[in-house]
């Protein structure tokens, strides 16, 4: 059953490269996650070729940029960043939230692919855009979330999807780790994992981007103090800061400050139940004091 | 600002962490069931047992094999009352298995892949126009349905595939499906705003809504029309004579599978290795041994229960 691209995109193999990634997978496994490739895994979901069947239609460098020798594979970088995406992240998932996702993301995708105009013989002519892209993952992440609240299976599921900008660092700047013969997928796999996973809460998923957002804040300003690497120091700021107010901004809108107001009302409902106990201990010290006083008196008395 | 963004960056790492399930403790109710692997393969996760009963009992599973780095592979171990026999199966159908006969079953799995045991071997087909994973298919002959968490069911009439999607599940999320011995259909309905249900299809055809209550409907299961069980993903299931749903508590972790074999005896697995056993009145928890997800569960009455995950299959002791 192998795909007209699947020879094509099949992950390069270097010394460089698979060493580069074993450095990410063990990390991955030493927080509990698994960024290998789906298929290595056989308690995981199965390979999904989407992304390789329908790459020609995806947006990437020389579609977007006229930059056709920056794709790797001869397609376009879109399908390699969503394909390495799609098969390796979500394999140990027992919400069903990733299944929703990637269910989702064919749909929206699909569809954005069936609009496009006709060839001749009737099929889909051009690429769909990076802004159909994104959208069909931001409504993939709210679609799944809500779905895993109204039949219970994850509550908690709120973390919105990644701003802009770093999509568009994974969509256009990942896939150029495969022309260095390093396999880009579990670098993105980690990525989603640490970064972008739909079954994290929206505060849980706006720390950890709020974390990435100093770290590269604070890797701009160190590039900042050499001239030479100042203009990509600029750069580097820009996208934490830009990231850091859209993750924000996003998080809030999916509910940050209400997870916030829970913590805090069982905080305080912890709080005051502890006082409650602690007053209700005084309170029963004193009375058994106060008994204990007045059984020694009555005993006193009783002596007389 | 310095210092908040240290903390933010340290909550953030903090954050990565992925959080753990304890296993349940107390003596080990279930024992490892050996299947005849062949030669080849290893770290061999099932995924689905089901069966028309104890002479007729699948096990579906996904497994590497040993000489071809990063290819899964699908096998099924058919039991016939006396021995295990192992089949290979197309790799992209090991989602999930629902027998008719020893001599048809339907597997399911990614990219809309379908495949058809025919007594002898499987054989795997892509649903036309269907690029998404297939999660989970309940048939009987000639009449196949299958989940796809979507708002409809894919149906096999015989003939061809085609989209059921009835207005109830608009909305929806459609990631399991049950059938009983009747040809009845059981689809969860979970909608934001409504109270969780049960979708049935008669075998006439006509489809019903029965509302169940609060808490979300994730799994189903069933003995006959007057013992269904309605399940939810981490604190409630109901339980249905037939007249009613009345709620009862669960005893373990997040629910994966369920089996109800009678109106005293029902089965969920879940993960961290989580078992509960349902004794007619409450759910108890039962010690598996593992602390593995276990993902499937199949009681028929007359034989041991087992159960399906990534620690292989397992069998009541």
């Amino acid at each position: 059953m192998g795909g007209p691209n699947d020879a094509a995109m099949a992950e390069p193999h270097t010394w460089w490269g698979d060493t580069f990634n074993a450095g990410v997978n063990a990390l991955t496994a030493a927080t509990g996650y698994d960024s290998h490739r789906v298929t290595d895994n056989p308690a995981g979901p199965a390979d999904n070729p989407f992304y390789r069947d329908n790459a020609s239609h995806m947006p990437g460098w020389g579609n977007t940029f006229g930059l056709d020798f920056l794709d790797p594979h001869g397609l376009p970088s879109g399908a390699t960043a969503q394909d390495r995406a799609t098969n390796y992240v979500g394999q140990d998932d027992p919400t069903g939230v990733w299944a929703d996702v990637r269910r989702r993301l064919v749909d929206n995708e699909g569809a954005a692919i069936n609009a496009l105009p006709k060839d001749a013989a009737g099929n889909p002519d051009g690429n769909i855009g990076f802004l159909d892209v994104y959208g069909a993952h931001v409504d993939a992440y709210s679609g799944a979330q809500q779905a895993a609240h109204a039949d219970g299976r994850d509550p908690t599921a709120n973390n919105s999807f990644v701003d802009p900008a770093s999509f568009a660092l994974a969509m256009y700047g990942a896939p150029l780790m495969e022309h260095l013969g390093i396999n880009a997928g579990p670098i993105t796999g980690a990525s989603i994992d640490y970064f972008n996973d739909p079954t994290d809460s929206a505060t849980s998923g706006w720390a950890k981007r709020m974390g990435l957002a100093g770290a590269e804040m604070g890797a701009g300003a160190a590039m900042m103090l050499n001239p030479l690497t100042a203009p990509l120091g600029l750069a580097t700021m820009g996208l934490g800061a830009f990231g850091g107010v859209w993750n924000t901004a996003t998080a809030v809108g999916n509910g940050m400050l209400g997870e916030w107001g829970g913590a805090i009302a069982d905080g305080a409902s912890a709080a005051g139940g502890a006082i409650a106990s602690g007053a209700q201990a005084v309170g029963g010290a004193i009375s058994d004091g106060a008994s204990w006083v007045g059984d020694g008196l009555g005993n006193l008395t009783g002596l007389w | 600002m310095k210092s908040a963004l240290i903390a933010i960056g340290l909550l953030g790492l903090v954050g990565c962490m992925k959080k753990k399930t304890a296993i349940a403790t107390g003596p080990v109710e279930w024992e490892p069931v050996a299947l005849p692997v062949p030669a080849g393969y290893a770290k061999v996760v099932v995924k689905s047992v089901r069966g028309t009963g104890p002479e007729d009992v699948w096990v579906l599973a996904a497994a590497q094999r040993t000489d071809d780095r990063g290819a899964p592979y699908g096998l099924s171990f058919h039991f016939d009352g006396t021995t295990w026999r192992a089949a290979e199966v197309p790799a992209r159908a090991t989602k999930a298995l629902w027998p008719v006969s020893p001599t048809e079953a339907w597997a399911v799995g990614a990219y809309g892949t379908v495949a058809r045991w025919d007594g002898q071997r499987w054989t795997a087909t892509k649903i036309e126009g269907v690029d998404f994973d297939l999660l989970d298919v309940v048939a009987w002959h000639d009449d196949v349905w299958v989940a796809a968490a979507g708002p409809e069911l894919l149906h096999f009439d015989g003939a061809r595939w085609r989209k059921e999607a009835p207005p109830e599940l608009a909305g929806t999320s459609v990631h399991e499906v049950f059938g009983e011995a009747d040809g009845t259909v059981l689809v969860p309905r979970n909608l934001a705003g409504k109270v969780p249900a049960v979708l049935r299809r008669a075998p006439d055809g006509a489809w019903r809504l029965d509302e169940v209550g609060p808490g979300g409907v994730v799994h189903l299961a069933g003995s006959s029309p007057a013992d269904r069980w309605a399940i939810g993903a981490m604190e409630l299931a109901y339980h249905s004579d037939g007249r009613a749903w009345r709620a009862t508590p669960l005893a373990g972790a997040r629910t994966l599978g369920a089996w109800a074999t009678s109106p005293t005896e029902a089965y969920l697995v879940g993960v961290g290795g989580s078992i509960q056993r349902w004794d007619g009145t409450a759910w108890q928890p039962s010690a598996s041994g593992t602390d593995a997800d276990l993902w499937t569960v199949f009681a028929p009455p007359g034989m041991k229960p087992l159960v399906g995950g990534a620690a292989g299959l397992l069998r009541r002791k």
